[in-house]
């Protein structure tokens, strides 16, 4: 009973009230803030730029789900001298609240994987996947568009890396700003 | 209002241009190769005992043993067998009983390094009566026989744990237990003579003769 009440809670907020669901379509960018996990690599830091691209389906005011694809701009030289960009995707779900029709504050959660080119001895990609956390504000420009400011922290566990010795799986916290646009259909 | 919000996508892609640093180094250190520790490694045809070691080589300067990690090969499985850098003679040096130089490989994924092994072939076997038995001996002694091993490059070497591999001992004969270990042959024999052989690649070996005698009629004389 103690784990329905909240679900009841959760599946009466998302009926509580008359949805205007619709698709949706946003791009937008902002930065990234890498700090490695693993034990003797804590010096390391990589700020890279990205950009996304979502295609969203919700109601401004109180739900939505996106899928979201990536791009980072990496420039910072984690397992390689010429690591590449890195090309991801998240699955995102996105709770928003009504409180004002000037912006509409949201939390989201998701999961995202992706990979990067390397140029190791023993590989030349290597994956990735992440846990998201964020939380940002939409502010509605028209019925049909609006500006989206968000945080979000990921964390990231890459593929293992092939030291023949043995195998080495990095992992990071990544904190990034993202600022865009979305068109509402 | 659409003017609007591409305008601001655009100016904000333009800002992020400049974003980002930049590290020359990478993080995670880079496997340069695989190299073989052991150059110019031989061994006798009797030798059990050798290994061979692999080490990988880092960008950083640093190297860690994967004698274990990597795949090995050898180019002659009918001179010399390998397994995790262990080698094990198969046969007397080359066809012609000289030495044979086998090609020992290390590789992982695209990496490899290789090596020449060199099989010395064992010229002679002689057996030591290690217990002074003259030939004659009694039921109710335990007789130790070892052997010594002549190569071809004329150093003698003893049959023993590290020394022992293609070498036969044979009793025939009255024998109550025959033990061999390590080499060594470990025989207690019935009454009559008995015929003991050594050898090693069928076609080299040496034969000794006992003749035992019951232990109680000894004792009685």
């Amino acid at each position: 009973m103690k784990k329905l009440l909240p679900f009841l809670l959760l599946l009466s907020s998302l009926y509580g009230f008359d949805y205007d669901a619709k698709f949706y379509v946003g791009a937008g960018g902002g930065a990234q803030n890498e700090s490695i996990t693993n034990k003797g690599y804590e010096d390391f830091s990589n700020s890279p730029s990205y950009a996304s691209l979502k295609f969203g389906y919700g109601d401004i005011r109180a739900y939505a789900i996106e899928f979201v694809l990536n791009y980072i701009d990496n420039k910072s030289n984690l397992f390689s001298k010429n690591d590449g960009a890195r090309y991801g995707a998240d699955i995102m779900f996105l709770k928003s609240f009504n409180f004002t029709k000037l912006l509409y504050p949201y939390l989201q959660a998701g999961f995202g994987a992706g990979e990067m080119k390397t140029e190791r001895e023993l590989e030349n990609k290597v994956a990735y996947s992440s846990y998201n956390l964020g939380g940002g504000v939409f502010f509605p420009l028209s019925e049909h568009i609006d500006l989206e400011a968000a945080y979000e922290y990921r964390y990231t566990s890459y593929e293992s890396i092939d030291l023949v010795s043995e195998k080495l799986r990095l992992q990071s916290h990544i904190n990034q700003f993202y600022f865009g646009a979305n068109y509402r259909f | 209002m659409k003017k609007t919000a591409i305008s601001l996508l655009l100016t904000f892609a333009a800002l992020l241009g400049g974003c980002g640093d930049t590290t020359e180094t990478p993080l995670v250190k880079e496997v340069e190769d695989i190299q073989i520790s052991e150059t110019n490694a031989s061994l006798y045809a009797t030798t059990n005992k050798l290994e061979l070691h692999a080490k990988v080589n880092y960008d950083d300067g640093s190297s860690e043993d994967v004698t274990q990690a990597c795949g090995w090969e050898s180019d002659d499985y009918t001179k010399l067998s390998i397994s995790y850098g262990k080698i094990i003679p198969k046969a007397n040096g080359d066809d012609n009983g000289s030495s044979a130089f086998v090609l020992i490989s290390a590789h992982y994924k695209g990496l490899s390094d290789s090596t020449t092994v060199e099989l010395v072939p064992l010229k002679q076997l002689t057996i030591v009566d290690t217990n002074d038995t003259n030939h004659s001996g009694y039921t109710d002694t335990v007789y130790t026989f070892s052997a010594i091993a002549t190569y071809e490059d004329n150093k003698t070497l003893p049959i023993d744990e590290n020394n022992s591999e293609n070498i036969k001992w044979v009793v025939d004969g009255n024998a109550i237990s025959v033990v061999v270990e390590d080499g060594v042959l470990k025989v207690v024999f019935g009454t009559g003579e008995s015929n003991i052989t050594v050898s090693a690649f069928g076609d080299i070996n040496q034969t000794f003769t006992i003749d035992i005698t019951d232990a109680d009629t000894s004792n009685s004389n």
